[in-house]
């Protein structure tokens, strides 16, 4: 059968654009765009392992820190999860999944955020405190045990399970895509209650024979590879296997010819970003093409909080997606105060007051402070005010995890005014570290190494370019908040109530983060011993 | 697979790789002192491979810091004589931990270059600071 295009939902679709839609459908997309951030990791491992230890001549130091970094946040800003769709981890994953058995379940009592949240703490800890923005060599071995452990993990795991539990690259995009403007999306629900086969989660399925004529009459691609036939040989939805959602096992006489979703989205019930890579999966595998990469608007996933969305549950009840959002919003601040001269005091400080010189406990002490006790103190008591302000039959608890999600875009704001900084300052310097990669190689194609390229804006831009990301962040986390409050609150005045404790605690956290930007950025390594 | 043998391959003729200075150059001084964010003036000694001091060359000094992006300051440099040379409108622009490198056009056209680090330059605030408890002490 055929694929029928589906008509349109009204909103717009990213599949819709001329040249970036036919892209974007092509069975090899995602590959080609791993392919490329593949090539270039392998440069960054090259020269952050053998080439020369000062970061801003190695391309470990510049592409990791300034261009990803800036790339990432402002791809979720314009766009989405862009990197995870590009991920360059992904390519020895696939290879694992061929190599080794990968069918074992992801343990029960890890299926959650925790384990994620403990590695963002141990990498922000371990950024500052081994200063791994300054060397090249910590920065490669990074990245190599980010292949390492996608490799291991999902070659023993079924599914996608170190995107899902365990990568925290992934989970800063899960978080901050929750504001992005496109979202993967089914285009006419009705289709998906009709479909009896559900391929965007259980994937597509081809009998061996017929894969075997068409491999021969040169129409098919290696259905091993995950790729997909072409859409008029495709099977019909009823040559998939009906199976449960979590069984993934190959029937007899069929070979998988496209994977359905592996972070267990399934479309039909999918709500949101979150969890999603942007994989395009679900896309290819649908035999209606009635997924689509809509336009919606950036405070629409924090609505109907109590909803089951799939893959996710319902966002109001997970504690852990809660504190994952909230240690992300935090270590926005955390990570930008690293920068700013009043934390070298504080160091010293702390370093006297327990007696200690060693740079990394301080530190280990600090975040603690900044990335679990405070965060939690300060969560714990909007929960209380809010709840004795509006009343109500929900707990502390369920009152924190619910209104968190409302911290989220001004979060965002400060790792877009914080990264996009660094990215507005030294967005050029990728040219001259790539001319001397090559001259270093006898081949000066791009000429000398222009040292002094750098900034793309004057320095006078920065602080109000910052102070509007910020701010925006600011309106829009007020604005959520409110939808927040309203949808769970009788009335408008209870909402304004309920909202009003969370409103200073966002107030508070932009008037912190505009003190930030305010101060003279520094870069030190260590301060102590 | 691919990826990683072309890594090997790379690493395997290491062209990039950290190369033993030529040149032995210490920081005699920075003025104003301590280091701080603004303009000043870095005097540098400097001794060739035998450890005598280098006369003649012509130095270009680029300041850069320990983390990437950036933008460097690139200055010439005025020779004092003895090997001792004094850079030319440099300025600090950020506080933090910069790197000092050294590039020598020797007098027979050969070409050196030498780094050495200068940690803790000072920021603006400090320097507000510096200058409110000076005008308090006086």
């Amino acid at each position: 059968m055929a694929a029928a295009r589906t008509q349109p939902s009204g909103r717009r679709d990213l599949l819709d654009v001329p040249v970036v839609g036919r892209f974007l459908r092509w069975k090899h997309a995602r590959t080609s765009m791993q392919a490329v951030l593949l090539a270039v990791s392998a440069l960054i491992l090259y020269d952050g392992f053998w080439g020369p230890q000062l970061a801003p001549k190695n391309l470990a130091g510049v592409l990791p820190w300034v261009h990803w970094r800036g790339f990432a946040v402002l791809a979720l800003l314009i766009a989405g999860n862009l990197f995870c769709m590009a991920c360059p981890f992904m390519l020895p994953r696939r290879l694992a999944k061929r190599l080794l058995p990968a069918n074992r379940a992801w343990p029960q009592f890890i299926r959650s955020k925790w384990l994620a949240i403990g590695l963002l703490l141990l990498f922000f800890w371990a950024y500052e405190a081994y200063d791994i923005w300054a060397s090249p060599w910590l920065t490669a071995w990074v990245a190599l045990a980010y292949f390492a452990a996608a490799f291991a993990i999902d070659g023993i795991f079924k599914g996608a399970a170190f995107c899902k539990y365990v990568c925290p690259i992934g989970q800063f995009h899960f978080v901050n895509g929750m504001v992005s403007p496109l979202e993967v999306k089914v285009r006419q629900p009705s289709i998906c209650g009709s479909c009896p086969t559900k391929d965007c989660i259980k994937g597509r399925y081809a009998p061996r024979s017929q894969l075997r004529t068409l491999r021969h009459s040169g129409e098919s691609r290696n259905p091993s590879s995950g790729t997909q036939l072409p859409r008029a040989a495709a099977p019909t939805p009823s040559q998939t296997p009906a199976k449960s959602s979590t069984d993934v096992s190959t029937p007899a006489g069929l070979q998988l010819v496209q994977t359905g979703c592996e972070l267990w989205l399934f479309q039909e019930r999918k709500s949101g970003n979150m969890d999603c890579t942007f994989c395009l999966d679900c896309i290819q595998a649908c035999p209606y093409d009635n997924v689509g990469i809509q336009l919606r608007a950036p405070t629409s996933e924090f609505r109907r909080l109590d909803a089951w969305r799939s893959g996710v549950g319902a966002a109001a009840q997970r504690t852990d997606l809660a504190a994952l959002v909230v240690v992300l919003v935090f270590a926005a601040f955390v990570n930008a105060f690293g920068m700013a001269p009043p934390v070298y005091d504080l160091e010293l400080w702390l370093a006297a007051q327990i007696g200690v010189g060693s740079e990394p406990v301080v530190l280990a002490v600090l975040f603690i402070a900044g990335l679990v006790a405070l965060p939690f103190a300060l969560v714990a008591s909007a929960a209380w005010c809010s709840r004795a302000l509006a009343g109500g039959p929900e707990s502390v608890a369920a009152t924190a995890t619910r209104y968190s999600y409302a911290l989220v875009p001004i979060g965002f704001g400060m790792w877009l005014a914080h990264y996009g900084f660094h990215f507005l300052i030294g967005a050029l310097t990728a040219i001259p570290v790539t001319q001397s990669f090559l001259a270093d190689f006898g081949i000066p194609i791009l000429g000398a190494p222009q040292w002094e390229l750098a900034a793309i804006v004057p320095d006078s831009w920065l602080v109000p370019l910052e102070l509007l990301l910020l701010e925006l962040g600011m309106l829009v986390s007020l604005t959520v908040g409110y939808r927040i409050a309203r949808e769970h609150q009788r009335s408008a005045s209870g909402a304004v109530r309920a909202l009003a404790p969370w409103a200073v605690l966002i107030v508070a956290l932009f008037a912190v983060g505009a003190w930030l930007m305010m101060q003279p950025m520094e870069m030190r390594g260590t301060m102590l011993g | 697979m691919l990826a990683a043998l072309a890594i090997a391959a790379l690493a395997a003729c290491n062209p990039r790789g950290e190369q033993p200075g030529n040149l032995d150059v210490t920081v005699v001084s920075v003025s104003p002192q301590p280091a701080a964010v603004g303009d000043a003036e870095i005097t540098l000694a400097v001794r060739d491979a035998d450890g005598n001091p280098l006369e003649g060359a012509t130095l270009e000094v680029e300041g850069t810091m320990t983390h990437a992006g950036m933008r460097p300051v690139i200055v010439a440099t005025e020779s004092l004589g003895a090997g001792t040379y004094v850079t030319q409108g440099f300025t600090f622009t950020m506080g933090g931990d910069w790197v000092i490198i050294v590039r020598a056009t020797l007098a027979d056209g050969s070409t050196a270059e030498q780094r050495v680090a200068l940690k803790g330059v000072q920021g603006e605030i400090q320097m507000d600071t510096r200058s409110e408890k000076a005008k308090e002490s006086n």
